[in-house]
């Protein structure tokens, strides 16, 4: 691709982004470029917003766009529902999914795959499309005939979500903490899963309050969120820095508590 | 192959798949035909009317006697002063046609059905499914049974499936020892009324120890504008056997109102297993006041699995009396009420005997200012040790014009028992429509699915075939509804 | 009981006497309500078990020809004369203030401490209050007010208490202020002989009438007793009392009241609890002894964020009948309400529940949750259960549980394997049911004091 090409190149543009929940303002000015291509690590507190980010990305109808613009692929998308979002290429992988009750997950992922791809598509080959995405993230047979994250441990509904992305293929992969409630085998598995969504075509934007699922996602940049901004950027190095110093040494507040490893 | 195969494919997505297919806009049986009758009483009910229905039946005296009865009784008897009193009063009984006879007699080969009635049931589906996988069919239209047939093995095996009127004149001795002994005609005002003009229904007698595994099948069909349909149906299992029948309900869309009354009564002897399907899909002109009553005896097992979609009003209590030691009995029960319907449906058990359980599982949506009531009564008389009963209602709200009610009632009379009743009401959650739409799905469908999904504990006890269909009425009364 | 005290017996009681059984000086709009009503309870039908809300509960062993309303109690007394009643207030503790009215010795007694009076507080029997100027308004303006509400139940009995209440109190809290002890309202109702039962029982009608007024961000905490003394030749036949409480915006009151009546009284009880903004009322009923106890417990959330958390514990015993019914009646958005009630019976005690959650079209994000166990205790108990759900917004959180079982083997079991025997372990097990609900109880006296008279009605040969 060239230079004269780079804003074809452009995945997620958002310039000065304000963010009202019920009248108290989370995001207060976030910019933020992602292009295709890039893995983009959004670190932070808890409390510091990044979570808001990502439901903002989606659309969440409790998440009010006060100031700003959130362009993806130069289109404003703040006033789109969800599902046009969805349809447009950006998925997002939930840090705690909801159950969905007599539903089943096989009838749920085709539902979602067709509905994706605007076509529906002959049983036979989704059902090898699903096996193959299947077996990538260990995920169990039995899990098809239950409902969608319904009883699901902590682990089953990160791979699910992982799974649902993968059969979406989105150009702009949202990951709200997917690394919380993993053990490290399936931190493996499910990082694996989030690098075979990655592409030159695609961009990657992962939250997350640890630096451990970076070991396996590697960023080009990784972001730190504060108070409802990014208020430093950087390398991969970055996380490094964070993990052995804490995040007073970015935000440069007084320790509340000890950093942890 | 591994499971992946099996599950996709056999389990609910093939469900789904075919729900999904040709989907239309509009109440789909609403179509009418044109009135071609051998006989159509005059509006409004008399003796003589009741009379002429017994003699052009050529019933025995001990029946018109029963009707004659019934009539008194129902001239006499009140109209129920609770439920949607409203609605109720509204039914002009003096305008309503009591008796409607359309062709000579029930045919068991579908060619011998007249074109005209052959052509409505052939749009409904009625022989197609019969193909696929019932085991012997009833179709009743107006007020007579117009088709009817049954596997030859089941016969063999000395099964009696007959429309009631066949029933009556071919096995008396059968059915004068069954008849109305579960639902006197005093019971209600209803009962009473059906009791005095019924006509059609089903007749089952299953014989000790026989099992029908695949299930029988009745379809209903009011045809002419202010019809009154008051079929009636007995079903006998005696010691050790099992039947499940199914019956599903549909009438044109008129602008005028007609009432569908029937009387169901289910004997199940010690040890006998009786399933009772219905799907009703009344068009939104029709008063469904319907009583259904089962008596259970020791071991017996008693399910009515009901789903209630259509109609302007429904009122219907199915009904299991636990009578004998370690009987079980279940009502299964969805509901679903558009703009101006009311579903008034529940159960009720009554636990006679000790060792006797029952579970009740209600579910109801209302949308567009439709109401859902669950009336429900648990009673346990004294000595009825170790009884144990589970009700579970949960509904469902679509928008703010619409309405809900919990109205169970328990009365426990004996110490050893126990007794749980859980009720909930909510909405669509608006966690789960956004994660739902994050993946691309529309409001709609997003909805639609959580409704299925509501309804899976019903849809999964139904033939394939009927959760298909009954996915695809859900589907339909869900596009557009929410904006 | 001296004769003039009493009236003429209700069913002879001719209007123009309907007046005439009170003091000369009550304001006139008062008056017009009595005949008004009276006139009314003349036509109104004696409910029968066929009407929903009584369903089970049966009236018409009550003569009416047998029953003398009371007069407004004249004489006063300086210390409460019942032994028993004086027990109770001890283990309640410290009181703001004290007002009984005790139809054994046909005397009240009221007693006040420094705070009532330095804060401006009322607390004044209702005769008196009516009398008075500023009180008077107050209560003329919230009758007003009830009049202009709908949905209060004017069946036989309320139109009764209307017309022939001369008891009664009022209290009435100015806004922003916080009483630290409770007021406490004790009724001592004469016992009459052990084994008289409501259909034998003559004399006395009670009609308490009581009214509380809580001002906006005031809180309150108020204690109703309404027990029998230990001997006595009379019975009270009909205590039918109405109680109401007016809770304005960001007010909060605990209320608990206790009914410890003998087996010739039929208790017909009827308390509606107005909530306004952001109000809150948190209120405790406990039903132990009384021949019939019908009681309605009505909580109106008017107005948004109000909050009402309503607990009951009733312990059946002999021939007595319980029916309870709670009503929480969603108005307004964003409300609140939690309901548990539960219900032990011993002997043929029987026991109707009825829950009502009524949820208006514009109450939206309701949450309300209603909880009702029964425990059978003997053969002969009979429990009935009628929780109900009437929804007429999308947007809530309604859910209702009710349970019906006899005490749990494994439990029993349990305790009797360690050595405990059978009645001592049952006895454990129904304490134990009655504390998960004493343990939610705000005003810790209260608990004391029902735990106290739950178990000696627990031991009671069981």
């Amino acid at each position: 691709m060239t230079a004269s090409n780079s804003n074809s190149k452009r995945i997620l543009e958002i310039i000065d982004l304000h963010v009202k929940v019920e009248d108290k303002e989370i995001l207060k000015g976030v910019n933020l470029t992602i292009n295709a291509g890039e893995v983009h690590a959004i670190m932070g507190r808890n409390g510091s917003g990044k979570s808001t980010l990502s439901y903002t990305v989606m659309g969440h109808p409790r998440y009010k766009v006060t100031g700003g613009q959130m362009l993806y692929k130069g289109q404003e998308i703040s006033e789109m529902s969800p599902d046009e979002r969805c349809k447009l290429g950006i998925s997002l992988a939930f840090q705690y999914p909801v159950a969905i009750s007599g539903v089943s997950v096989s009838n749920f992922l085709r539902k979602i795959t067709n509905s994706k791809r605007g076509k529906e598509i002959p049983v036979k080959e989704f059902r090898q499309e699903l096996k193959a995405a299947m077996a990538k993230l260990g995920v169990k047979d039995e899990f098809l005939s239950r409902y969608v994250n319904d009883g699901f441990s902590g682990g089953e509904k990160k791979r699910l979500e992982i799974l649902q992305l993968s059969l979406l293929k989105p150009s702009l992969a949202v990951l709200d903490e997917t690394d919380s409630g993993l053990d490290i085998d399936a931190l493996k598995t499910v990082s694996e899963g989030v690098n075979a969504l990655a592409s030159d075509e695609t961009a990657i934007l992962l939250i997350t309050h640890y630096q451990r699922m970076l070991d396996y996602v590697q960023p080009d940049f990784v972001h730190v969120f504060q108070d409802g901004k990014i208020v430093t950027s950087g390398g991969k190095e970055l996380a490094l820095e964070l993990e052995s110093r804490g995040y007073d040494w970015v935000t440069g507040e007084p320790a509340s508590e000890p950093a942890k490893v | 192959m591994s499971k992946v195969d099996e599950s996709t494919e056999s389990k609910t997505p093939s469900r789904d798949e075919l729900a999904l297919e040709g989907i239309g806009t509009d109440y789909k049986y609403g179509f009418r035909d044109e009135e071609d009758y051998v006989f159509k009483s005059g509006r409004g009910l008399t003796k003589e009317i009741v009379t002429k229905i017994s003699q052009m039946k050529k019933e025995p005296q001990w029946m018109l006697d029963f009707r004659l009865k019934a009539f008194d009784i129902f001239m006499k008897k009140p109209m129920p002063t609770w439920g949607n009193c409203d609605l109720l009063n509204d039914i002009d009984f003096q305008n309503i046609f009591y008796y409607i006879k359309p062709s000579i007699k029930g045919e068991k080969n579908w060619e011998d059905v007249p074109d005209n009635i052959k052509n409505t049931f052939d749009r409904l589906g009625i022989p197609e499914a019969e193909r696929k996988f019932l085991a012997g069919v009833t179709a009743q239209y107006e007020s007579e049974v117009v088709y009817h047939s049954i596997r030859e093995d089941l016969e063999q095996q000395g099964v009696i499936f007959l429309d009631m009127d066949s029933g009556l004149r071919e096995h008396e001795e059968i059915v004068r020892k069954h008849f109305a002994t579960v639902i006197p005609a005093a019971d209600n005002k209803f009962a009473a009324l059906n009791s005095a003009v019924w006509s059609g229904g089903s007749f089952i007698w299953v014989p000790e120890g026989v099992k029908v595994e695949i299930p029988l099948q009745a379809y209903f069909r009011i045809n002419a504008e202010n019809m009154g349909q008051f079929e009636r149906t007995l079903i006998i299992a005696e010691p050790g056997s099992f039947v499940h029948y199914i019956e599903g309900c549909t009438a044109p869309v008129y602008s005028s109102d007609s009432l569908h009354s029937a009387v169901v009564e289910l004997i199940a002897k010690p040890g006998a297993h009786i399933r009772y399907t219905t799907i009703q899909n009344w068009s939104r002109n029709v008063y469904n006041l319907v009583t259904k009553r089962a008596v259970a005896h020791a071991n017996a097992k008693v399910e009515w699995v009901d789903g209630n979609l259509g109609s302007k009003l429904t009122m219907k209590y199915p009904a299991i009396y636990l009578m004998g030691e370690k009987a079980h009995g279940e009502v299964l029960s969805i509901a679903f009420a558009g703009e101006d319907q009311h579903q008034d449906a529940g159960a009720k058990i009554i636990h006679g005997a000790p060792d006797t359980t029952s579970m009740i599982v209600s579910k109801s949506i209302s949308k567009n200012g439709g109401r859902t009531s669950y009336r429900g009564l648990i009673k346990v008389y004294p000595d009825a040790k170790n009884v144990k009963s589970s009700v579970k209602c949960d509904a469902l709200l679509l928008d703010e014009k619409s309405r809900s009610d919990t109205y169970p009632t328990m009365e426990v009379d004996e110490k050893e028992v126990s007794i749980e009743h859980e009720a909930t009401v909510s909405k669509v959650g608006e966690e789960q429509l956004f994660y739902l739409m994050s993946r691309g799905l529309s409001q709609d469908e997003a909805t639609a699915m959580i409704v299925n999904g509501f309804f899976e504990p019903f849809t999964k006890e139904l033939p394939l075939e009927y959760a298909v269909e009954l996915n695809r009425l859900i589907q339909l009364e869900m596009e557009g509804s929410v904006g | 009981m001296s004769e003039q005290a009493k009236g003429p017996q209700v069913s002879t009681l001719a209007k123009d006497q309907v007046g005439g059984l009170f003091a000369t000086q009550e304001p006139q709009w008062l008056k017009e309500r009595r005949l008004s009503a009276w006139e009314s309870y003349l036509q109104a039908p004696m409910p029968t078990v066929k009407n929903e809300d009584w369903r089970s509960t049966t009236v018409n062993k009550l003569d009416l020809g047998k029953l003398y309303p009371v007069k407004a109690l004249t004489k006063q007394e300086a210390k409460i004369q019942s032994a028993k009643l004086e027990a109770s207030l001890e283990k309640i503790g410290e009181a703001a203030a004290v007002y009984m009215e005790d139809y054994a010795t046909s005397t009240f007694h009221i007693a006040a401490s420094k705070e009532i009076a330095e804060k401006k507080i009322t607390v004044l029997p209702l005769a008196q209050a009516l009398a008075a100027e500023t009180t008077a308004k107050d209560l003329e303006k919230l009758a007003a007010l009830i009049d202009a509400k709908r949905g209060v139940v004017q069946d036989k009995f309320t139109l009764m208490n209307t017309a022939l209440s001369a008891s009664g109190l009022y209290v009435h809290i100015p806004k922003n202020t916080t009483v630290t002890a409770p007021v406490v309202m004790a009724l001592n109702l004469p016992a009459g002989a052990a084994d008289k039962a409501v259909e034998s029982s003559e004399n006395l009608a009670v009609f308490p009438k009581v009214i509380v007024h809580v001002e906006a961000n005031s809180t309150l905490k108020f204690v109703s007793l309404t027990t029998a003394s230990e001997a006595s030749s009379e019975t009270a036949a009909l205590v039918n009392a109405v109680v109401e409480f007016h809770v304005e915006a960001g007010a909060r009151v605990e209320v608990a009241e206790v009914t410890n009546l003998t087996p010739g009284t039929f208790f017909v009880n009827r308390v509606r609890a107005y909530l306004g903004r952001d109000a809150q009322i948190d209120f405790t009923t406990a039903g132990l002894g009384g021949g019939q106890v019908k009681s309605d417990l009505e909580t109106v959330l008017e107005d948004r964020g109000a909050q009402a958390a309503v607990k009951g514990i009733v312990l059946g015993a002999g021939k007595e009948h319980y029916a309870y019914n709670t009503i929480a009646d969603h108005k307004a958005p964003d409300t609140t309400s939690n309901i548990v009630f539960r219900v032990a019976l011993k002997d043929s005690s029987t026991s109707i529940y009825q829950g009502n959650v009524v949820v208006d079209k514009v109450a939206q994000r309701t949450d309300a949750y209603q909880s009702n166990k029964n425990l059978l205790l003997s053969r002969a108990a009979k429990a009935d259960s009628i929780p109900k759900l009437e929804i007429l917004a999308d947007d809530v959180k309604c859910s209702h549980g009710a349970t019906v079982s006899p005490v749990d083997r494994d439990q029993l079991f349990y305790l009797m394997s360690r050595g405990l025997t059978r009645s001592q372990s049952e006895e454990l097990i129904v304490t134990g049911f009655f504390q998960q609900v004493l343990d939610l109880i705000p005003i810790s006296g209260v608990k004391d004091l029902l735990a106290e008279l739950a178990a000696s009605r627990i031991e009671d040969k069981m």
